[in-house]
């Protein structure tokens, strides 16, 4: 398989910790892995190590509140990828679209929403706190639907 | 790093995947993965007559997602197939090869629903064109930090009724999206 490289593809996260450590994804460390009681900062670092987007847990939120995803449309046929990172604040946002590839930012104050092409919700992951048994949302009225 | 994830099409009794993230890819009258032009659906005097129906299915090659990839959706491009045209489908948690039934080769598939697809996930498809980015279709499944197929298939055919014009179609868009992390 041939595929395009884009910017995406050489784009990373870091955790900047209350104790100043900084916990990088190209050092290997996992998603799951992120202490979220000390996060104090996090970012989307380019392929030449500079910070490109910046967000910390908003008032009365934590580090447990945070969700980030790699979001990739593909093209049937055509080759074609849209990668966009998709980051936000459980349940009620600011949920964020940063397209690296075109340099096209959206913000949702509201948080994620069904409908939405870019920011609908996403499912759990491992390293949220936001499910329960049944692998779902614990609230996910809150979503906006 | 992110995860190679690729589109394949389902063919054959094992079935037989194949690549198609880049590769033209049409409907027909057989069970080929790249059939050209050969084997067109003929236009009825009445009726329906019927694509095979095409199966796809994401697959991890090379490179595994660091933690896992879930949330898959499916859309089309919203632009209807024209006169005498519709396409139907729906995802499926199973594999069925394409076949004509009592039909021959170059005449009409069987019709796409769970009598002839019985893992396909609603009575008789749904038009592709009402799965839109806005309002895509969620596919069941995901992957781990693994290689390989993962997900339902998503299944589609296209039917060509008596009105239907001659001539190769217009290409339409179909778009898998799923999360990584």
């Amino acid at each position: 398989m041939n595929r395009k490289l884009m910017a995406s593809d050489l784009a990373f996260w870091e955790v900047v910790q209350t104790d100043g450590v900084i916990v990088r994804e190209q050092d290997g460390n996992k998603y799951p892995s992120i202490d979220r009681s000390k996060l104090a900062k996090f970012r989307l670092v380019n392929s030449t190590g500079n910070v490109i987007f910046e967000t910390w847990p908003p008032v009365g939120k934590t580090g447990h509140q945070l969700v980030y995803r790699r979001r990739t449309g593909m093209t049937q046929s055509s080759g074609g990828r849209k990668v966009i990172f998709v980051i936000g604040w459980l349940m009620d946002g600011p949920a964020f679209a940063i397209n690296i590839n075109d340099g096209t930012f959206r913000v949702l104050e509201t948080g994620f929403e069904f409908g939405d092409a870019d920011l609908y919700p996403p499912e759990p992951m491992p390293g949220e706190l936001w499910f329960d048994d049944g692998n779902k949302f614990q609230d996910n009225s809150k979503l906006k639907r | 790093m992110a995860a190679s994830v690729i589109i394949n099409r389902l063919t054959g009794a094992g079935p037989t995947t194949t690549d198609i993230t880049s590769a033209t890819n049409r409907m027909s009258t057989s069970d080929v993965v790249a059939p050209g032009t050969s084997d067109p659906i003929p236009i009825p005097g009445a009726g329906t007559n019927y694509s095979y129906w095409v199966t796809t299915r994401l697959e991890v090659i090379t490179t595994a997602p660091d933690n896992g990839i879930n949330n898959i959706k499916w859309y089309s491009d919203n632009t209807g197939f024209g006169t005498g045209l519709t396409c139907m489908g729906d995802p499926a948690t199973a594999y069925t090869q394409a076949a004509g039934g009592g039909h021959v080769q170059g005449t009409t598939g069987d019709v796409l629903n769970s009598t002839n697809y019985p893992s396909l996930t609603s009575a008789s498809g749904t038009d592709v064109t009402t799965y839109t980015s806005g309002a895509p279709k969620s596919v069941t499944g995901s992957i781990g930090a693994s290689l390989g197929e993962f997900g339902d298939r998503f299944v589609y055919q296209l039917g060509v009724g008596a009105t239907a014009g001659v001539g190769t179609m217009t290409a339409r868009t179909f778009t898998w999206q799923f999360d990584e992390t």
